[in-house]
């Protein structure tokens, strides 16, 4: 009875998991070419994990465990899916089923209570990423950027396994609550697991090989990988240090999220590519998240600083996301093309101008509200020195934000006219409407951060 | 008789605008919403008198986690700023009504008046700072896009630069609940509860200093000022108005709301710094604006100067100086909101800032002649004028604390007159420049007339009958005080 | 202290009116009448003030509040109206003499083309000066103090095309502006100290009654009335300030706004008695004020500029007789002053108006324009001569009276004594080279082929009669003003007498000798001693050194401004911000896209985090 228990346990990832099957199916039997039944069925299979993780009740297997952070989680991560259909319009069925996969090992690493769970979750979560970054734009430079991803994917899972093996010598269990007793082999275990797990996320040194994936990715794969990955990296960081084993409050961590973060803004500071651009800032952005856990972690766990770091990642979802779906939307790639877009297409500009402040943390978009609460915590955990460095590099993060706003809105458009920019499917229009709308809304309401603490409780 | 009307009359009109059918339809609704704004926050002295005790009008939104909750009320300070605010915006967009704006123009001006309308009401922490950031938006686009020549670079410096005051005062504040909480154990982000005089420990001087940065990038005060020129010499008239009008003002409301009351001992410890760097701004702002020959860049310099006397009133921490430094900043609104009305009316008939450029208008322009004699008369401190009486407060205050920096800050009234009747006597009396001569310079229209006269009435009647005024903001001055 | 009767605030309102009705009605509408109302409202003001001096002769004063100025913490000012007994006199003067000055101005400005704006100018300063005189504390007085100081800013720099009377404006008011931060000074000190700044309660206020302190603040006031009443540092800008209208030198620069500051020291007048060495300061700086002034007179070739030194001298002399003889010799020759300084002014105002044509429309003569004009403008001349030997104090003249007790209150002390008979010799030497070149001796005008000089209209010559009358008789007032003042009013002694007399005679003596006796020695010695000309031109190097010392702190604004702000302080932020892109550079070349840099990377973190988790840190 116990498959039930874990099959009840893990009923997001179920849906997922139906969608695939029928999927490959579909791959199988059906036409070969790009249609909008597998997106459809793609679709289906994310509003049903979604159904699931909003109203089935909790439930706890052996691998597998129902509670309020798994449903929130696979809440966010069927959001993303979501997103990337919407924008992506007709889809083959080999990359609808890849997508299904890698939806359905993000829930199960959400829903992970066993460390076998989470190593399975993480891997069925990445494969299907490397084929999906070159399957959907065949061309050299996007087979460049899914082998680096792939090759240092392939070390990171490395590092986990090895992680977890010395775990289990050290304490004898893969079982995900605090490790029984702190031995140096558990403390080894879970330095690894937490370094494939910074990997994931994309934090210094770890993230090398993102600008690279994300500038040969098609935009909304990018945007996907920027958010629902990322947001499974940060899970899977919190998951790991929840074992407790060794310093896992240790000065390293903090370092590493201020040299990733710093990192991330300076190099984003030059970036002529917009996607390169993002790519930086969404590095840089993995080192406030990395500090959002450290002092999450410093402050013991508590649901509240774990509601804060959701917010961040749910805020992250909808404005980076957003921006990538905004670039695609307006048709501009390098930096020089935004001159005059605000003449040109003034509705996409405001929207890009939107997302890109809310990145910024500024007032009045949510953005301002996810910030605020990482300093915050930042500060209720004592770290006074970490909360000025967020400060700082949020304020060289504005430098090239309000730079691209100011070379959107204000330069002059260039004398040789763009040609029109290719009108955007209705899809992607709403999913950017939709993301600029959710960062505004949520501009206005700190309530949401208590609301979130609460289905954490 | 909310109080949160204020800004979300403004806030939702703006969106409004950016709907409204044509740029006309946009710029009468802008207008008729800003004389809205005035009427109704003139109408809210009836419900102020009423009750009694210093923070009055207030509502409290549901209680948040950490006692961040939506929480409302003026005191005679902030509300006599919101009065300011909503009559400059009449104005400005008055002024700016034959501009030919479009839609944007019109929404950004609405907004701006909703962010400063929050600075001024906002009673709790999260909001005060949420509301101050904002206001930064609508300011850069103000700037960016309906500015002068090389506008971009002045906007996108001017965002950054207060970009980086907002950041140390954000961190500043967290740091300030956090004291709080360390000494009574509690979370919260009123303002009411922070103010205790709390807050204390080893971190208080390193909180401290890094709040008063946050304000004193925006009074601007002397050595973070030099965002303020390019901002001015580059924003539309009308956006010079409210900049230098309204959005100055929030520094020095700031020291005055938060700071202070926060950590009282700190700022009587800090006064030979603080009163020191006031005195700075005042001798430095003038001196510097002796030296310009573009005409917006002298009244900015002017600004400095002129809230150099305020931070100084405000850190004598006596009731005279902290009620000269409240005047003070509603007689800057006045004054400079006139004299960049008057440039940019200029500036739209000759397209020319220069100072030599005009030169013999008292003949061709009489109405421009007697309104800028009138308001730069205002704007260095003539007696009678509104100027004089912020001066004479504040300067009375810094004698009680601290007597050598009065006798530096009171040189300030002569370098006043230095930059003050020069500058008349280069754009009025001296030989025609080349705009002059070439006849582009008409006198003024009824309409910009009609601005004028609705400025001098406060101005003279400030200067003269000051004390109504005054007492609305007693109460709220003497709990600050602490001599 | 009885309640203010209604027409005691005649002096206020009508002036306000008449301006109201001047600034919106007939300035708009019919710009050549704009003189009529005003000339209404100084009449008005004339006949309150006489009224107020009957009552005030019988004894009677008033004061009353009007209305709540500030009330903040220890600071409160209440506005209200004081006519004392030097109030009342002293006001007289200024309304009468501002009465016929005005009907003068009426007919001197009449072709100017800002006739209009010039009246209400005009006008404003009257209402100024009449509410410095009228006001019953310090802040009031400050008030009007510099709204007088605004007022001869825009009447100097009246006839704003000319580059000198613009630049004579700015710097009367900037010489003004430092005088006055002194007097704000001792304003907050009163309210510091004192807790108020009406004049009865200041010098009943127990704070001030050390001496030190009525020192300082004493000090403070003086230093104002240095600048209002050109007192010997910052006298710099009366001798300028005759580039305005001869109307406007005449009343403002000579009979009323110069004698503001000598009006603040006899008010003050209990303050400064606290603190003796004070006293004898200010006797001596207007002794020194006094000689200066003389000297300055002697070598002037301007009419104008002439008289502008002799207002010096005898404000000088004023400063000198309060110091050293109190409050009744220097009203009562601030009085007597007020009207033969007027006349005289008038006269020369005469002279050029009557020179129109040989001057080619320029606005002031210098002695060699004009000679022996005795017979062509008899009128002006018998003024001129009246007024002149009032000045120079021949008896039975006012002047005479005046000037005996100044100087034998000055005898009291030695150094005064000697100073006060060298102006006795010197002003009597100027105004009579004065008289002799302008209206004796040959008439070196006629040089000029078309030139002739007509005798003015009598709506100028008849105010300067009675002006000079005025002076003239003026001694009869000095009995009822001691009265009035409650001073003693003893004869002054013989051996003053005499001496000032012989002094007197001397000076004229040498006049008559250089002017009519030898005509060419004036330009021979100014041809054979350059330097010393120039030397005395230039006020022995005071005005040079004060142009400097403004052009100094231009040129430390244009440093300030163009160089530290413009050339260090910008670039120097911006550069600051552009360092950070610049650092952003420097990292770039670390992520080159190899992947085994990736991996060396990768493997090299996950080492150093497996060894900081598991071990020290």
């Amino acid at each position: 009875m116990t498959l039930c228990a874990d099959f009840a346990a893990a009923r997001p990832a179920v849906a997922h998991a139906a969608a695939l099957v029928a999927l490959s199916l579909a791959a199988l039997a059906g036409p070969r070419g790009p249609g909008q039944a597998p997106r459809v069925l793609a679709a289906l299979g994310c509003l049903l994990a979604l159904q699931c993780a909003a109203f089935s009740p909790d439930a706890a297997g052996a691998l597998f465990a129902l509670d309020g952070t798994a449903r929130l989680w696979s809440g966010l991560f069927a959001l993303a899916g979501l997103l990337f259909l919407a924008a992506r319009g007709p889809l083959t069925a080999r990359s609808a089923a890849l997508l299904a996969g890698s939806l359905c090992g993000m829930s199960l690493l959400a829903s992970a209570d066993n460390l076998f769970a989470l190593f399975l979750g993480l891997e069925l979560m990445s494969l299907p990423v490397y084929l999906l970054l070159h399957g959907l734009r065949p061309d050299h430079r996007s087979l460049e950027g899914a082998l680096k991803y792939f090759f240092a994917g392939a070390l990171a899972a490395g590092l986990f396994l090895f992680g977890m093996a010395a775990y289990y010598t050290g304490t004898g269990s893969f079982a995900l609550g605090p490790a029984p007793e702190a031995s140096p082999a558990a403390a080894l275990g879970v330095a690894l697991m937490a370094a494939a797990a910074l990997f994931k996320l994309g934090a210094f040194p770890f993230m090398f090989w993102l600008p690279d994936a994300y500038e040969a990715a098609e935009a909304e794969l990018a945007a996907f990988m920027a958010t629902a990955v990322k947001a499974a990296g940060a899970l899977l960081l919190m998951r790991v240090l929840s074992l407790g084993a060794g310093r896992v409050e240790s000065l390293a961590i903090p370092a590493l999220a201020v040299l990733t973060m710093t990192f991330g803004n300076l190099l984003a500071l030059r970036q002529r590519d917009l996607q390169r651009l993002l790519a930086w800032s969404s590095v840089a952005h993995a080192g406030y998240l990395v500090a959002a856990i450290w002092a999450w972690r410093r402050l013991g766990g508590t649901p509240a600083a774990a509601a804060t770091v959701y917010l961040y990642l749910a805020l992250y979802l909808a404005s980076s996301g957003g921006a990538f779906l905004a670039l695609k939307a307006a048709g501009v790639r390098r930096r020089d093309d935004l001159a005059g877009l605000g003449q040109r297409a003034p509705l996409a500009a405001t929207t890009l101008v939107v997302l890109l402040l809310a990145l910024g943390g500024v007032p009045p978009t949510g953005g301002f509200l996810a910030k605020f609460f990482v300093l915050w915590d930042l500060w209720r955990a004592g770290a006074p020195g970490l909360a000025a460095a967020v400060a700082l590099n949020s304020l060289i993060g504005l430098g090239y934000y309000v730079g691209l706003v100011k070379a959107l809105a204000l330069d002059p458009a260039p004398e040789t006219p763009r040609g029109p920019g290719s009108c955007p499917r209705w899809g992607l229009r709403a999913a950017v409407l939709a993301c600029a709308a959710g960062v505004l809304l949520s501009g206005v309401m700190p309530g949401l951060r208590d609301g979130i603490e609460g289905l954490l409780r | 008789m909310s109080v949160s009307l204020l800004w979300i009359i403004p806030a939702g009109a703006a969106a409004l605008t950016l709907a409204a059918p044509s740029a006309r339809a946009a710029r009468a609704l802008a207008l008729l919403t800003a004389a809205a704004v005035l009427a109704y926050s003139l109408t809210l002295i009836v419900p102020f008198r009423a009750q009694d005790g210093v923070l009055r009008l207030v509502e409290l939104g549901a209680p948040g986690a950490y006692g961040i909750r939506y929480s409302v009320a003026v005191d005679g300070v902030s509300l006599a700023l919101c009065w300011l605010t909503a009559f400059l915006t009449v104005l400005s967009l008055g002024a700016s009504w034959a501009g030919g704006h479009g839609k944007g123009f019109w929404a950004a001006f609405l907004a701006l008046e909703a962010a400063i309308m929050g600075v001024f009401t906002m009673q709790n922490l999260f909001w005060f700072y949420f509301f101050w950031d904002a206001s930064l938006i609508p300011m850069f686009f103000i700037i960016g896009l309906w500015g002068s020549a090389n506008r971009r670079k002045a906007a996108f410096k001017f965002i950054l630069y207060t970009f980086v005051g907002g950041l140390a005062l954000l961190v500043g504040l967290t740091g300030l609940v956090a004291l709080h909480h360390q000494a009574t154990g509690t979370w919260t982000w009123e303002i009411a509860e922070l103010t205790r005089g709390t807050a204390g420990g080893p971190w208080a001087k390193y909180v401290f200093l890094a709040i008063a940065a946050g304000f004193a990038v925006k009074v601007p005060v002397f050595p973070l000022h030099n965002w303020l020129p390019d901002a001015h010499t580059e924003a539309p008239a009308a956006g010079s108005v409210m900049l230098a009008g309204a959005m100055l003002k929030m520094g020095v409301y700031g020291f005055l709301r938060v700071l202070v009351p926060a950590f009282p001992a700190l700022s009587a410890e800090a006064l030979p710094w603080a009163a020191g760097l006031g005195v700075a701004s005042i001798l430095y702002g003038a001196l510097c604006a002796m030296a310009q020959s573009d005409l917006k860049r002298l009244i900015a310099f002017t600004s400095v100067s002129h809230m150099g006397f305020c931070v100084v009133g405000i850190f004598s921490l006596t009731p005279e100086g902290l009620s000269g430094a409240a005047l003070q900043m509603l007689n800057h609104g006045l004054s400079t909101g006139g004299l960049f009305l008057l440039v940019g009316f200029l500036y739209e008939r000759a397209h020319t800032r220069g100072l030599d450029d005009f030169g013999g208008l008292a003949a061709t322009a009489p109405w421009f002649t007697f309104f800028f004699a009138f308001v730069m008369l205002s704007s260095i401190g003539l007696p009678g004028l509104n100027g004089f009486v912020g001066e004479a407060l504040t300067l009375y205050g810094l004698l009680q604390a601290c007597w050598p920096l009065a006798l530096a800050a009171s040189l300030g009234a002569v370098l006043a007159a230095a930059y003050g009747l020069p500058s008349f006597q280069r754009v009025f009396w001296a030989p025609p420049g080349p705009s002059s001569r070439s006849g582009e310079v008409s006198d003024m229209t009824l309409r910009e007339q009609a601005i004028l006269w609705s400025l001098a009435a406060p101005i003279l009647g400030l200067g003269l009958f000051p004390k109504p005024l005054l007492a609305l903001m007693a109460p709220a001055v003497a709990a600050l005080a602490r001599r | 202290m009885s309640e203010l009767p209604v027409w005691a605030f005649v002096p206020l309102a009508a002036p306000v009116a008449a301006l109201t009705v001047g600034f919106f009605l007939t300035h708009r509408v019919r710009p050549s009448a704009t003189h009529l109302p005003i000339l209404l409202s100084c009449s008005a003001v004339a006949a309150a003030a006489l009224a107020l001096l009957g009552g005030a002769l019988g004894g009677a004063s008033w004061s009353g509040r009007l209305f709540t100025w500030i009330a903040v913490g220890s600071m409160r000012v209440d506005f209200g109206l004081l006519y004392d007994p030097l109030t009342v006199s002293v006001l007289a003067m200024v309304s009468v003499v501002g009465l016929l000055i005005h009907v003068y101005a009426s007919a001197y400005m009449a072709h100017d083309r800002g006739f209009s704006p010039f009246f209400l100018y005009f006008h404003m300063f009257f209402f100024m000066m009449i509410g410095l005189l009228t006001s019953d504390n310090y802040l009031q007085l400050y008030l009007f103090w510099e709204g007088v100081g605004l007022a001869s800013f825009l009447l100097i720099g009246f006839w704003s095309h000319k580059a000198t009377a613009r630049a004579a404006a700015w710097k009367a008011f900037l010489t003004n502006r430092v005088g006055d931060v002194g007097f704000l000074l001792a304003i907050l000190l009163m309210f510091r100290w004192a807790g108020t700044t009406r004049f009865a309660d200041v010098f009943a206020a127990p704070g001030l009654i050390s001496p030190d302190r009525a020192f300082i603040v004493g000090a403070l006031l003086f230093w104002a009335a240095c600048a209002k009443s050109a007192q010997f540092p910052l006298y710099v800008w009366l001798p300028d300030a005759m580039e305005g209208p001869t109307p406007v030198s005449a009343l403002m620069h000579a009979a009323t706004m110069v004698t503001a500051g000598v009006f603040l020291l006899a008010r003050s007048y209990p303050l400064l008695e606290r603190s003796p060495g004070l006293l004898a300061f200010i006797a001596l700086i207007g002794g020194i004020t006094a000689v200066w002034g003389a000297v300055g007179a002697i070598f002037r070739k301007d009419l104008k500029r002439v008289l502008a030194y002799s207002t010096v001298s005898h404000l000088g002399l004023m400063t000198l007789g309060l110091g050293a003889g109190g409050v009744f010799p220097a009203v009562f020759h601030l009085i007597v002053h007020g009207f033969f300084k007027a006349a005289l002014f008038l006269c020369a105002g005469n002279v050029i108006h009557g020179l129109h044509d040989s001057l080619g429309g320029a606005p002031s003569a210098t002695v060699e324009d004009a000679g022996g004009l005795g017979r062509d403008m008899p009128l002006t001349f018998a003024a001129f001569t009246l007024a002149a030997l009032s000045l120079a104090g021949v008896p039975p003249l006012g002047g005479f009276w005046s000037k005996e007790l100044v100087l034998s209150g000055a005898f009291a002390f030695p150094g005064l004594a000697v100073l006060g008979m060298l102006t006795a010799m010197g002003s009597s030497l100027y105004i009579g080279r004065l008289l002799f070149l302008t209206f004796l001796g040959e008439r070196s005008w006629q040089r000029g082929k078309d030139a002739h000089a007509h005798e003015v209209s009598p709506a100028m010559w008849v105010p300067v009669m009675l002006l000079a009358a005025g002076g003239a008789v003026a001694g009869l007032f000095a009995a009822p003003l001691a009265h009035l003042l409650g001073a003693a009013h003893g004869h002054p002694s013989h051996l003053v007498t005499a001496l000032s007399l012989t002094a007197m005679a001397a000076g004229a003596v040498l006049a008559w000798v250089c002017a009519d006796g030898a005509p060419a020695w004036e330009p021979t010695w100014r041809a054979r001693f350059p330097a010393f000309a120039e030397a005395v031109e230039s006020d022995w190097g005071w005005q040079p050194f004060c142009h400097s010392l403004a052009r100094g702190v231009g040129h430390g604004a244009a440093f300030l401004g163009g160089v530290v702000e413009g050339a260090l302080w910008d670039p120097g932020t911006e550069d600051l911000a552009r360092s950070i892109p610049a650092a952003g550079e420097l990292l770039g070349r670390r992520a080159r896209g190899l992947l085994n840099d990736y991996a060396w990377w990768m493997t090299a973190g996950a080492a150093a985090l497996a060894l900081m988790v598991t071990t020290c840190l």
